[in-house]
């Protein structure tokens, strides 16, 4: 739907059940999710057809470091929010500046103000 | 009297001013008891250097420095020669030489004499005097002989000091008693006071010296002093030279230690003793044969010579020396007489007289014995002529001791000699003040006959009285008498109105100066106007005369000795004479023979001689005459002849008598001659041995010092001997027991009698007897030997060989010690099983020691370090090279830490790090070390250990720790999501409440699987179902069979979420909600390697189907898709079955995080 208005949101997540409920979530809240993706591949070939306005990114999915997704976001100026009950902030604010963060688990309230304040900037 | 030398008239300067007084020690025989105690005493500072000389053995060392030190707390040296003797040092006279003091130095010389013929202390003495003076004193202790008595005269005539060791106390007697008998011993003491005394006095002659400007003290009781003297010893010293007399008194006074002249008269007047020491000291004096030589040659040439050629025959040469002292000028005159009449080859008739006060110095003079000193200045052929060397004495030969007669005569108050042909009277004048030098030399005049000569000494002259003589020789004050009667000097004689000295003595008590003008008026009265009379002594001597006696005796013209008054009577009085005095003498009463006639060739006279004995034995002679002198005529003589025969006939026998008397006397004296140099031979050869014995008692003295020294070592090495664990065996040469210690009987039987036994025959507790090889390799030169030895009932012993020195340096025999090393070696060997248990230890635990050696900056590391570290094996290795191994990031924190330790920042050493093998592998180490204390350079010793597999277990639990956070974190946001989902299709509250909360109950269920207490990560499908089935566990039918299979933790909670819908599902519309239904479920793993689950109902009556697609079926969906599973579900009219096709991924297969 290339006339669609909404705001495009990449949700990378692996675990399905929070997947599902951040894409409602989202939905609820007026925004285009894209995927939820599980896999690193799967999210960069999401990549390559277009960037969205904004992801949303779990730090470790099944193994893999998200770390290429987040580079390649960056690299496109997209705002991330790492999704997290893993990964120290300091850590990703270091290494991806400007990025936002919300532990797991998170209040869906929460989780669109970040979204919000991300999208206009 | 005496000469004096000109030491105490010249002034000080004129010799090197010394500040240390050095004062000479003379010892002998049992001189080293004498010498411990007197320098024994001394406790504090003298100020004095002392000089000790010895007869010692020249071929002997002396130990007397080391036995000396040892007794005082001055310091003691062997004089080396070269020294200037300090103050508080000791210098003892090395063995082989003489020593001499020369320009403040001390110098060892060699003995010109042979040994026993020495007087080493004679010598220094002397040489002590004339270098150093007024700040010289000698100390003369212990010893036999003399040695020491002739050097103390020079230390006395140069104004020294002179001490003698109290006689009583000295073990040897007689070289104290020798001292003390010259009578000119300031001091005589015990040994322990003498140092004090010494001190003493000069102490009070330095502060003597700064007061010597204040003589005034001394002037102005000068005559009061002379007076005082003049009493006592009957001699007036008043007219002799102020200064002289003055300095001299003022010694005497230092020597007392009195300040004040008033108290020095005061004591002199209390104490005779004093004005005899007085008396002595004024008369001090220096001479020696020949002195001023060139003078005597002169005297020689110009005098005697002429006056033997001029001689009449039977003329007497008669010749005067006034002041003799020890007369070696008189002996000189008599050897150049004799001389010179040799070689004219004439003998006349010679006298000299030789006369002196000091009665001591006569009695030196008489016996004429000399020190080698004494002839310096003289012509060796005259010495060899008349002299005879006895060893350290010269004696004049008896034919020069026979034409010199000495005696006790004052030039001043004594009646003088008269018709001399010469007088010497040398260096007497100088002492004499200008009053009696001027009456003195009227005197000579008087005394010298026309022609005659008059020597005087080099610095004396005639003065104004160039009248009376004319000089002859100016440079040798030699002069000839004028022309001229001789007046004799009555002023002069006028003032000497005792004779006698003994007279002097009888009337100390009570002395009246008695007017000179009565005494003239008295002699003339008994000259003119008294009787005739004669004192005679107890033998019938001519004692003195007044009066005109020549009526009466017969007085011949040449007097030979003294004259018997009956022999010298004329006829008639003769025979009256020797009863009337027998008569006198044994009645003790005045006795008369009256009317004797006394003829004579003149003619008779008619007396009565009264014989009155007199109080000192003597007996007064008065001739009174009764009646006018009838002179007769020749022919008388014819009658009187025949009794005048008959005493002439007796006469001429006694006269024959006489002359056989008188021959057998000669051949008497004679004998007595040889006797006497027999006698002198004998002497000699007795100092000879006397010397050697004193030698021999030094020598003995020192033994004995060191035999008691060697008492006390042996005491001590029998001491050791019984006391020491050690056990010694001390063998000679040939193997023979010398001595051996208590613990070595316990090794060898020994008994104290085996002692010189050999070791040979001796058994012992060893099964070889290697030590005897041993012992003899030692004895042959080798340096020590070493072995151990093992006795027969397991005791080890340590034996070593040692050679036996003796002191020479020669090996002559060999000391063996056994140590009993029993418990050491039982130490050593626990200590090495220790050891090895300690390495064994450290090699199974893999724990490597090291150690760290700041200074070098090197670590020594052991052979298991080196494996850490794969280098080539145990060894030092550079720090750096080290370090290098370390992995980057740890070498600040390795290297920090290390200096920490070392610098004790910190007390202990505790490092893990990392080490970067070349290989690329990496170990963990754990270091712990500790600075070893007091360690110089500083050294840290430590151990490490291999903890690569705690560190990777600590990193994997940390992991785990993060991954079940996160886990737990999921599962919140898992819960989150199904609370917003279910919330979606909830119809009621309450449904929701309770669906919610069995989903979460099961997740709870599942999620203890992971945690079920082990460390199990992983879960049973067994445990997994069983727990999913738990709320349904009493439902009848249902069955669960499957093997254990693990699985994934991931996959844990989408599997229990998937089992609970299941059951949820079941018990809604299947199996578990029908009670009378069966339920099986069962798994096995399918050929892919992942797991098959079969979920069969079969319900008893037809399955509700109102069963729509909920959020339960979403779950499952989501569930079975997070899993990768594939769900196939089968249903007819009563079965429904499903089939869960879990994938590999699911299973927990041995994972690589979990190998360890």
């Amino acid at each position: 739907m290339p006339d669609d208005k909404r705001q495009k949101i990449l949700v990378v997540e692996d675990e399905y059940l929070i997947a599902l409920d951040i894409t409602h979530t989202l939905e609820d809240a007026g925004f285009l999710v894209v995927g939820p993706h599980e896999t690193v591949a799967d999210s960069l070939e999401q990549l390559a057809e277009g960037m969205p306005d904004c992801a949303i990114l779990d730090v470790q999915l099944d193994g893999e470091d998200i770390e290429l997704v987040a580079v390649a976001l960056t690299n496109n100026q997209v705002p991330i929010i790492f999704h997290s009950g893993h990964a120290k902030p300091s850590d990703l604010e270091q290494r991806f500046p400007g990025s936002y963060f919300c532990g797991k688990p998170c209040t869906p309230s929460h989780l669109i103000q970040t979204l919000r304040t991300a999208v206009s900037r | 009297m005496a000469t004096m030398d000109a030491s105490l008239s010249d002034t000080m300067a004129d010799k090197p001013t010394h500040t240390v007084p050095i004062v000479g020690v003379g010892a002998s025989a049992g001189g080293l008891e004498a010498l411990r105690e007197m320098f024994g005493a001394a406790n504090e500072e003298t100020g004095i250097a002392f000089v000790i000389v010895q007869h010692l053995d020249p071929h002997h060392e002396s130990m007397m420095a080391q036995l000396l030190a040892r007794e005082t707390r001055l310091e003691v040296h062997q004089a080396e020669g070269g020294e200037t003797p300090r103050a508080d040092h000791v210098y003892i006279i090395p063995p082989g030489h003489g020593l001499a003091m020369k320009d403040g130095k001390l110098e060892l010389t060699e003995f010109s004499r042979p040994r026993g013929m020495r007087r080493p202390i004679d010598d220094f003495f002397e040489s002590l005097a004339n270098d150093h003076e007024h700040l010289a004193a000698c100390v003369i202790l212990s010893g036999t002989g003399a040695d020491g008595s002739l050097g103390l005269r020079t230390i006395k005539e140069k104004g020294g000091l002179a001490v003698a060791q109290e006689p009583t106390s000295a073990r040897y007697d007689g070289m104290p008693q020798s001292a003390v008998g010259t009578g000119l011993v300031d001091f005589v003491r015990e040994p322990s006071e003498i140092l004090e005394t010494l001190v003493r006095y000069f102490h009070r002659r330095a502060s003597h010296v700064r007061e010597l400007e204040d003589s005034a003290s001394v002037s102005a009781h000068l005559q009061d002093i002379c007076s005082t003297l003049r009493d006592v010893v009957a001699h007036d010293f008043s007219g002799y030279k102020q200064s002289t007399l003055e300095r001299r008194i003022q010694r005497r006074m230092q020597v007392l230690g009195l300040d004040h002249a008033g108290a020095y008269l005061d004591r002199l007047r209390r104490d005779h003793g004093e004005c005899d020491a007085l008396f002595r000291d004024l008369l001090i004096n220096v001479t020696r044969f020949f002195r001023d030589r060139e003078h005597f040659d002169q005297l020689r040439f110009e005098v005697i010579e002429p006056l033997i050629d001029n001689l009449d025959e039977a003329e007497e040469l008669r010749i005067w020396v006034a002041g003799c002292s020890s007369g070696e000028e008189a002996y000189s005159l008599a050897m150049m007489v004799a001389d010179a009449c040799d070689e004219r080859g004439v003998s006349p008739l010679v006298q000299i007289f030789a006369t002196d006060i000091d009665e001591k110095m006569l009695n030196i003079a008489r016996e004429g014995r000399y020190p080698p000193a004494a002839t310096a200045d003289m012509d060796e052929r005259l010495a060899e002529k008349y002299l005879q060397g006895h060893g350290d004495h010269y004696s004049v030969i008896p034919r020069i001791r026979d034409m010199v007669r000495f005696s006790n005569h004052s030039v001043i108050k004594d009646a003088p000699f008269s018709r001399l042909h010469l007088v010497t009277c040398r260096n007497l004048l100088i002492y004499f003040g200008e009053r009696l030098q001027q009456s003195v030399l009227p005197l000579f005049h008087y005394a010298i006959q026309e022609g005659g000569y008059l020597m005087l000494g080099p610095s004396e002259t005639i003065g104004r009285h160039d009248n009376l003589f004319e000089p002859v020789d100016l440079k040798a004050r030699i002069y000839r008498r004028c022309p001229g009667r001789g007046t004799y000097p009555t002023e002069l004689h006028a003032a000497s109105h005792q004779s006698l000295k003994r007279q002097a003595i009888a009337r100390r008590t009570a002395m009246k100066a008695i007017n000179a003008e009565d005494d003239n008026a008295l002699k003339r009265l008994i000259e003119r106007y008294g009787p005739a009379a004669l004192v005679l002594g107890p033998d019938g001597a001519v004692n003195g005369s007044y009066g005109r006696l020549a009526r009466y005796f017969e007085f011949p013209t040449t007097a030979h000795g003294p004259a018997s008054a009956a022999g010298l009577a004329r006829p008639g009085l003769r025979e009256v004479l020797l009863p009337l005095l027998r008569q006198a003498q044994e009645d003790r009463s005045r006795v008369v023979a009256r009317d004797v006639e006394v003829r004579s060739e003149f003619g008779s006279q008619r007396v009565n001689v009264i014989a009155d004995p007199l109080p000192d034995g003597q007996t007064l002679l008065v001739l009174r005459e009764i009646e006018a002198f009838h002179p007769e005529a020749d022919d008388d003589l014819a009658e009187l002849g025949p009794n005048d025969g008959e005493v002439q006939i007796l006469e001429d026998e006694l006269r024959l008598a006489r002359h056989r008397l008188r021959s057998t006397v000669e051949e008497l004296e004679t004998v007595n001659e040889e006797l006497k140099s027999s006698n002198e031979e004998m002497m000699s050869m007795n100092e000879e041995l006397q010397s050697t014995n004193e030698e021999l008692t030094t020598v003995n003295d020192e033994l004995k010092s060191k035999v008691d020294q060697l008492t006390v070592a042996n005491s001590d090495l029998k001491n050791f001997f019984e006391s020491t664990r050690l056990a010694v065996v001390v063998l000679d040469k040939d193997l023979t027991i010398r001595s051996f210690t208590e613990a070595a009987s316990e090794i060898f039987p020994l008994k104290t009698s085996d002692k010189g036994r050999s070791l040979e025959e001796m058994t012992s507790k060893f099964g070889n007897r290697r030590y005897l090889e041993d012992a003899r390799a030692v004895i042959a030169g080798r340096e020590h030997v070493e072995r151990q030895f093992v006795t027969d009932d397991g005791a080890t012993y340590l034996f070593r060989a040692l050679p036996y020195t003796a002191a020479g340096g020669d090996i002559s025999g060999a000391t063996l010690v056994f140590t009993d090393v029993s418990e050491m070696t039982q130490l050593e060997a626990e200590l090495a099983r220790e050891r090895e248990r300690l390495s064994l230890a450290l090699k199974v635990a893999g724990i490597g020691v090291w150690e760290y050696l700041a200074d070098d900056d090197c670590v020594r590391f052991d052979d298991t370090m080196a494996g850490m570290y794969r280098l080539d094996g145990a060894g030092s290795y550079p720090f750096q090279e080290i370090l290098d191994r370390v992995h980057p990031e740890d070498h600040s924190r390795f290297q920090n830490d290390l200096r920490r330790a070392i610098s004790n920042e910190k007390d202990d050493y505790d490092i893990t790090f990392r080490l970067l093998n070349p290989d690329g592998s990496e170990i963990s180490l754990r270091s712990l070390g500790r600075l070893v204390t007091g360690s110089k350079p500083a050294r840290l010793i430590g151990v490490s250990f291999d903890v690569t597999a705690d560190a990777r277990e600590d990193a994997m639990r940390e992991l785990l720790l993060r991954e079940m956070n996160h886990r737990v974190k999921n599962l919140f946001a898992i819960i989150g999501g199904m609370v917003s989902l279910a919330a979606r299709h909830a119809d009621t509250k309450d449904m929701m409440a309770q669906t919610l909360r069995s989903r979460i109950a099961a997740l709870g269920r599942a999620h203890s699987l992971t945690n079920s207490g082990d460390d199990q990560d992983f879960g049973d499908i067994q445990a997994l179902v069983g727990a999913a089935l738990e709320p349904y566990a009493d439902h009848e039918g249902m069955t669960i069979e499957g093997p254990s299979i693990a699985i994934r933790t991931e996959a844990i909670s989408s599997l229990a979420l998937l089992l609970h819908e299941w059951a949820t599902n079941s018990v809604k519309y299947g199996a578990l909600g029908d009670p009378d239904a069966t339920m099986k479920i069962d798994w096995c793993e399918d050929d892919g390697g992942g797991i098959r689950l079969h979920w069969t109902e079969e319900l008893s009556r037809e399955r509700n189907s109102e069963e729509r697609e909920g959020f339960g079926s979403t779950l499952v969906a989501a569930s079975a898709r997070q899993l990768g599973a594939v769900v196939e579900q089968q249903r007819d009219e009563r079965g429904y079955r499903l089939t869960l096709i879990l994938p590999k991924s699911c299973r927990m297969i041995s994972d690589k995080r979990y190998s360890s």
